[in-house]
């Protein structure tokens, strides 16, 4: 071992760091769950009894359905906003684009259950807007269920869809869109024949995000799912009925979600390669100047579409400025709620502070050595590290949470209810993103550029701090300002992972909710949506602006 | 602080290629020595591969008496010049330049005149505070090669550093790298797939091909005496004709048939000849009796200002390429007219067929 280090140095320690850190943050987790989920909760018995229950029990496999169904729903729906949204803003000319972008990826950095927990305010039993409609006589159906679920989510995550779509759409060669004009195509033709399909792969890849992240999604089938049991929420639900004995449902679910995302990375792998065409930008697309009602319609869709996903951030906002009474709210603006949630659970703010600035620390450090051992060090350990640091991706935030539990509430750990495991598990979670970000930044960094830097007498070491890692700041601090937005905003491993002492602001504003307390819930979302869109703002001064959020 | 570098034996294979198959070279102190040969020959992994950032499987490199197999690349003390410049973007040209020298820890009240000499080398005085950014691409080709040159290096390795340049930059900027060459007496390895650039440039050539040696000499030995027909055909331009259909049909003088190489078939040789070493008459007209004549029509006269090209087909089919300096109109010959090309006899190359080796000429 001693020796292995010495013949590989500096960089070799980096290698085995990154073994180190999947095998216990990602591989004793994971190994821990698929265990569990061949024991017999009571019993004890080994065999595949857990699984042969899901596939035979209507309870338990209808949430295999339900979550197809409202993933699938608000991908569509992602798709539906997001293309048309991509298409108008870089193909005609509409006023104040550039706030439609910033505010869409705004809509894009909240958490979720935040959206989903405006829709409430508006839409729930007692919501604003089905009250007002009450008054003139009219129902409106309430935001609870698999419709509102599709909502929430089409709203939420059309953002992926806009932007990719809308960066592949830049980058489609005048000419070829000439050429076919050229050949006679009519405009509409024109953009089937031509246009879509080229931009089909930047579609696919922000359909199969936005897929992915309605799977794996907790908070909001919590929040609004009433009955409707999805499942990562069929997990939880178990993981807390099961807290007595062995936890075999949840983990068997676990692993089933496991699979299922697993299947649409691999699907989407599979159609991002197929189909990829490269480029050569030599003519950007012209912009569009329309008129008359053309002009009128292309505005109001695209306007439509970003205040709606930009509404549930205003209500959240003018309610925690609402005076309340209790759980209800009473006439008149003030400063009440915010009082109540920084006097009363100041313990929530410090918390999340403090775990997502010290998860920042590391998510950044080792994210950067790794992404730097990965890109330019191209061995065999190197490349099969490479493909095992991404599986965080295919595993959804309530797996990680009880594969921790039952991995890390035992010896030699013991880390249950510390703060410790709440780093660890924003840490582990967003460390593929800044793996593969830095990864990226490397790839546009010419290795010329080191070997220079070698070449002249600098160490590899030196070389790395004085060439390299100047160059690579202004996409770090991109990707640091994104892995703390969703630390920050994190809910759906923290929720299983936390005891009263280690509490968030996103299990805080969570469990307002659930109570009903909509006033102090709307004032700390008000904070954490501050928190974002100050790292939204820092983004966008010292970023590197060249560089996709997504 | 020149040195003499000896490459010993060197082979490097990636998996599924041999880049360098057993190369043997010796550059001597001070030469300016280049690698000519087309893309993916192996120049760049052999000049990678004495830089130290690929490690040989076999053989050995010397610098001066030592071997320096085992020293990392860092300590080689080589100067390498980028064929994208590589050049920091966020370091100014000074601290460019200066780089080299403060991992040397060279004292801070000399870099500043040493960063200034190698500047003023390059003639770019006068932009030390620029960033690379604001620099064409031919200054930033020049900050490269100060910045690998204020380090006095005991080597310089230079890896087609012209290539991104355009045309004329190109022939400018290769005199103004000999001429700093020269002026500083270092050893360099030059690297090129132009082999205009090579012969200008430099003192000796080695011309590759996949990874093998093919001929080291002075740019007349390689564009006058190649070994094969590799070489003859890479350097300039060759008329190259079998000699079975040079007979048959293309109306070769009976001259030739006595130069033909014995000892070997007739089917088994190639004919060759440069464009230039030959020239043209129309038939009727007297021909040199101790030439070799190839009969034909000129199907094109191409007019480059500074001579003339003429693309004449022989009989049967085969064509051939004559270049002449021609400065009276008079002596223009046109298109569509029964020529003769006349070579003189020692102008004229062999070849085997199979294995392009040279084969010496009778008579
Ligand atoms: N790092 C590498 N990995 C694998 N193959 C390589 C690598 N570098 C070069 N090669 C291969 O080695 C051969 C020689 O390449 P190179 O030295 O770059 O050629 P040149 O510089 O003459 O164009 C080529 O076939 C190339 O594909
Ligand atoms: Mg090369």
């Amino acid at each position: 071992m001693i020796n292995w280090l010495r013949r590989n140095g500096f960089w070799g320690g980096v290698t085995l760091m990154g073994y180190v850190i999947f095998a216990i943050l990602i591989f004793l987790p994971i190994y821990s769950i698929i265990r569990e989920s061949f024991f017999d909760a009571r019993s004890g018995d080994f065999g595949l009894g857990n699984y042969v229950t899901f596939f035979t029990t209507p309870y338990y496999f209808r949430t295999l359905f339900n979550s197809a169904v409202v993933s699938l729903g608000g991908t569509i729906g992602a798709v539906i906003l997001g293309v048309p949204l991509a298409f108008f803003t870089t193909r005609y000319r509409i006023r104040g684009s550039a706030v439609l972008s910033t505010l869409a990826t705004l809509a894009l950095l909240t958490p979720p259950f935040l959206g989903a927990y405006a829709w409430i305010v508006m839409l729930g039993r007692n919501g604003f807007v089905r009250q007002m409609f009450l008054n003139i006589g009219i129902e409106l159906p309430t935001i609870f269920g698999p419709l509102g679920i599709i909502i929430v989510f089409t709203l939420q995550f059309y953002p992926f869809v806009y932007l990719l779509t809308a960066g592949g759409l830049k980058t489609v060669d005048r000419s070829l869109e000439e050429a076919a004009e050229n050949l006679g195509a009519r405009p509409f033709r024109k953009f089937m024949k031509v246009t879509m399909p080229l931009v089909l792969p930047s579609i696919t890849s922000g359909a199969l995000l936005a897929f992915m992240l309605a799977l794996s999604n907790f908070g909001t089938p919590m929040i609004i799912g009433g009955g409707f049991r999805v499942l990562p929420t069929m997990a939880y639900a178990m993981y807390t009925s099961e807290v007595a004995t062995r936890p075999a449902m949840a983990s068997t679910i676990s692993i089933i979600m496991v699979f299922v995302a697993a299947m649409a990375i691999f699907l989407q792998r599979y159609a991002a390669n197929r189909r990829k065409y490269t480029s050569m930008l030599l003519n950007r697309p012209v912009v569009l100047r329309l008129k008359g009602v053309k002009n009128y319609v292309a505005h109001l869709v695209s306007y439509l579409i970003v205040a709606l996903s930009t509404l549930p951030m205003v209500v959240v906002v003018v309610f925690a400025f609402r005076n309340t009474s209790g759980p209800v709210f009473i006439p008149g603006f003030g400063l009440d709620s915010f009082r109540r949630v920084i006097l009363g659970v100041p313990q929530a703010i410090t918390n999340s502070l403090v775990y997502s600035l010290t998860a920042l620390v590391l998510i950044v450090g080792v994210g950067t050595l790794l992404g730097f051992v990965l890109s330019r060090r191209r061995t065999k350990a190197n490349l099969v590290l490479d493909a095992l640091l991404m599986s965080p991706y295919i595993i959804p935030g309530t797996v990680l949470g009880i594969g921790f539990i039952v991995t890390f509430n035992r010896a030699p750990f013991f880390l249950y209810g510390t703060a410790a495991i709440m780093i660890l598990a924003y840490f582990i979670r967003r460390l593929p993103y800044s793996v593969r970000s830095a990864i990226s930044i490397l790839q546009q960094i010419d290795p010329a550029l080191e070997e220079a830097g070698i070449s002249l007498g600098a160490p590899p070491a030196r070389a790395f701090v004085k060439v390299a890692l100047p160059l690579m700041i202004p996409g770090i601090i991109s990707g640091a300002v994104l892995s703390w937005v969703t630390a920050i905003n994190e809910l759906s491993t923290s929720i299983l992972l936390y005891v009263g002492g280690t509490i968030t602001m996103p299990i805080r504003i969570f469990l307002s909710v659930m109570d009903g307390h909509f006033g102090p819930g709307s004032a700390m979302a008000t904070i954490l949506l501050a928190a974002t869109g100050l790292a939204l703002l820092i983004l966008n001064v010292f970023g590197d602006s060249k560089r996709n959020i997504v | 602080m020149a040195k003499r570098i000896l490459i010993d034996g060197v082979r490097k294979t990636f998996p599924g290629v041999v880049a360098l198959d057993n190369v043997d070279i010796e550059v001597k102190e001070g030469e300016f020595f280049t690698l000519l040969g087309p893309s993916g020959c192996g120049k760049t992994t052999l000049l990678r591969t004495i830089a130290g950032f690929y490690q040989q499987d076999a053989g050995h490199i010397h610098v001066g008496d030592a071997i320096i197999d085992k020293v990392p690349a860092h300590q080689r003390d080589i100067g390498m010049v980028f064929q994208n410049y590589a050049v920091f973007p966020h370091m100014t040209v000074a601290e460019n330049v200066a780089f080299g020298l403060k991992n040397r820890k060279v004292p801070n009240a000399e870099i500043g005149p040493r960063v200034a000499k190698a500047l003023a080398t390059v003639q770019l005085t006068g932009y030390e505070e620029r960033t690379p950014d604001k620099l064409s691409g031919g200054q930033q080709q020049r900050v490269g090669l100060a910045r690998a040159m204020v380090i006095e290096p005991r080597l310089l390795l230079l890896d087609e550093p012209l290539s991104n340049l355009d045309a004329k930059l190109r022939i400018q900027m290769r005199e103004d790298i000999l001429d700093i060459q020269r002026q500083l007496g270092i050893t360099a390895v030059y690297v090129t797939h132009d082999q205009e650039e090579a012969l200008v440039i430099s003192d000796r050539i080695a011309v590759m091909n996949f990874g093998k040696l093919q001929q080291i000499g002075t740019p007349w030995e390689i564009y006058r005496d190649p070994v094969n027909q590799f070489v003859a055909t890479f350097v300039g331009n060759m008329n190259v004709l079998s000699a079975a259909e040079t007979f048959a049909a293309a109306g070769a003088s009976e001259e030739l048939r006595r130069l033909m190489p014995a000892g070997v078939p007739e089917e088994q040789i190639t004919v060759a000849y440069r464009p230039e070493d030959a020239h043209i008459v129309l038939s009727g007209e007297t021909t040199p009796r101790d030439a070799v004549s190839f009969a034909g029509r000129i199907d094109k006269t191409l007019f480059l200002g500074s001579s003339v090209v003429y693309r004449m087909h022989l009989r049967g089919d085969v064509s051939t390429t004559v270049n002449e300096y021609v400065s009276e109109k008079a002596h223009l010959r046109p298109e569509q007219s029964d020529a003769v090309a006349i070579v003189p006899r020692d102008k004229l190359l062999f070849f085997h067929k199979e294995d392009g080796r040279r084969l010496k000429a009778e008579g």
